[in-house]
């Protein structure tokens, strides 16, 4: 921001003259004087940052050119400078939008210079807001966010378009580590709220006692602590978006007081008898399989389809191919140049290894991955010996870490499944295809 | 008893600072102001209240930046929500008498000290 073009509304030549000449020792301050009306109102398609308005024209009303300087451009911060000392005609001309009012004495000069200063700097401010909010936004544009090629993913790309475009639920699905929070984020960013706030909730990480007030808020004195009055995240994201991860960890009861916030589209805040309208987008996430959740009695089936909405899939990494090494080189470059590294190479080797590896932390983990290897990698090459599966899921034990038999490696996958199913041997049999008989056999020749 | 300052430039030159543009600004207030004040009087005469008092509140801020105290009262009982009921005919007579005698000496000796 260098120049800031300042117009002083005056219909006394001399006090306007004044007025003009101090605003004006800041350099960066460009200002235009008027002594009438019409005259400013005639210029407002020069967009001045500042106006400074003589209440008593000779043509019309402060009030007057107030309401069509507002009509012209709300954000247009407006300063009376009036005369006269009256109390009731400031309240309205305060109530009509006006940015601050002065009484003409001696210390007018010093509280315009003040003010002005603090206009310029809301102004900075807003504009490093806005700044700050189209780098966000192009971070998040869909191929920054997400990069890869395969179909899996393109499909993916092209159902976020729609929500994107249109103000529908969405609920994201995928693994841990498939990118749930980030899509959320370029879904929101993307689309026409993205200037609005994004606000995410980790239902999973708040205690289930306090989740109630951390989303909803609460009234001063609503309980002991209630100290001071609190708006929950629904208020503070407003009209952009709230994003619920980890939805399927959400306990019945507060699914229920959710069902009705996003039925009625209002709330309570704690304690409180007021209502709250809800405006903001509602976004949620899930590692797990929510129709399943519900068939167990784990989630309200009501909820569940109210939240469901668009659903968006995330393939996990293993079925997304050649994503792998897009998403290695990716983080490989990433990687070098925040630590300030010759960029390297992926041997053909080190490319094999990662394509047969089935990733079960996902992208996070595949990120992981590559930066022990490039910490590891001696050469401008990254070799296959320097690439090592650091996973601690389980679910990776039996096909990576030990070379076993075909009997060995199914030994250990029907324990992994008994373990899961709390050693239900029908659930297990169930899940893996197989017929009991085989596993009550092979518990029978203590082999599992 | 000491006579008082017709006005004060003070914080005229506290604003302005550099002598030319005091001298500058001057020249606009003995330039503008004589032409409010033949408008307030022709309010005056011509029984238009509104207009006496338009151009009485439109010099206000003005006489007090040159602290030209002498008028400080009288300005504001003509100010802008004055009626002419307000005030018996012969005070307004003795205050608009009072306004030109006044301003008359300050515009003189203005163009006088800064030879305008």
């Amino acid at each position: 921001m260098s120049t800031f073009k300042i117009f002083v509304v005056e219909d006394d030549r001399f006090y306007g003259e004044m007025l003009k000449y101090h605003i004006s020792l800041n350099p960066d301050y460009i200002v235009e004087k008027f002594e009438n009306g019409k005259e400013c109102i005639d210029n407002l398609y020069k967009n001045p940052a500042v106006i400074s308005l003589d209440y008593s024209l000779p043509d019309m009303s402060g009030m007057e050119v107030l309401k069509r300087v507002k009509e012209h451009n709300a954000d247009i911060p407006v300063i009376i400078v009036s005369g006269q000392e009256d109390v009731s005609t400031a309240v309205k001309l305060l109530k009509e939008g006006a940015y601050d009012y002065f009484v003409k004495d001696d210390e007018t000069k010093d509280r315009i210079w003040n003010a002005l200063k603090n206009i310029r700097e809301k102004l900075k401010l807003e504009q490093q807001i806005d700044e700050l909010k189209e780098e966000i936004g192009k971070k998040y544009v869909f191929n920054n966010i997400i990069k890869g090629n395969s179909k899996e993913i393109k499909k993916t790309f092209n159902i976020m378009e729609k929500a994107v475009s249109t103000n529908i639920m969405v609920s994201i699905y995928g693994e841990t580590g498939t990118g749930k929070d980030l899509v959320a984020k370029a879904i929101h960013y993307n689309s026409v709220r993205g200037k609005f706030p994004f606000i995410a909730v980790n239902v999973s990480a708040i205690p289930r006692d306090l989740i109630e007030s951390e989303m909803f808020g609460y009234e001063k004195g609503a309980f002991t602590g209630a100290n001071t009055r609190k708006i929950g995240k629904f208020e503070e994201a407003g009209k952009g978006s709230i994003f619920l991860d980890e939805i399927g960890e959400m306990d019945m009861n507060m699914q229920a007081k959710l069902l009705r916030v996003l039925q009625e589209k209002e709330l309570t805040r704690i304690g409180g008898h007021g209502i709250v309208d809800v405006k903001a987008r509602v976004i949620v996430a899930t590692h797990r399989d929510l129709a399943e959740e519900v068939k167990n009695g784990n989630f309200r089936q009501d909820l569940y389809y109210r939240l469901l909405g668009l659903p968006i899939h995330l393939p996990p990494l293993k079925e997304r191919g050649n994503d792998i090494l897009i998403l290695a080189k990716y983080f490989m470059d990433a990687f070098c140049e925040e630590n300030g590294m010759t960029k390297k190479n992926l041997s053909g080797l080190a490319q094999d290894k990662l394509l047969s590896y089935n990733y079960p932390g996902n992208v996070r983990e595949l990120k992981a991955i590559i930066e022990l290897a490039v910490v590891m990698s001696n050469s401008d090459t990254i070799d296959d010996i320097d690439i090592s599966f650091i996973s601690t899921n389980k679910d990776s034990e039996f096909f990576l870490d030990e070379e076993d038999t075909l009997n060995g490696y199914m030994r250990k996958i029907i324990k992994h499944y008994l373990d899961k199913y709390d050693g239900n041997i029908l659930k297990a049999a169930k899940k893996l295809d197989i017929g009991k008989s085989t596993i009550y056999r092979m518990k029978k020749n203590n082999e599992i | 008893m000491k006579e008082e300052k017709l006005y004060d430039l003070t914080m005229i030159r506290d604003m302005l600072g550099d002598d030319d543009e005091v001298k500058n600004m001057i020249g606009i207030f003995v330039e503008s102001t004589p032409v409010s004040l033949h408008d307030m009087n022709e309010g005056f005469k011509d029984d238009d209240s509104d207009k006496l008092a338009r151009n009485a509140h439109k010099m206000k801020a003005s006489l007090d930046m040159l602290k030209i105290n002498s008028l400080y009262d009288d300005v504001r009982k003509i100010d802008k929500d004055f009626k002419v009921e307000d005030i018996p005919q012969d005070e307004l007579d003795v205050i608009i008498k009072k306004m030109n005698t006044e301003l008359e000496k300050v515009f003189e000796k203005l163009k006088e000290e800064f030879k305008l």
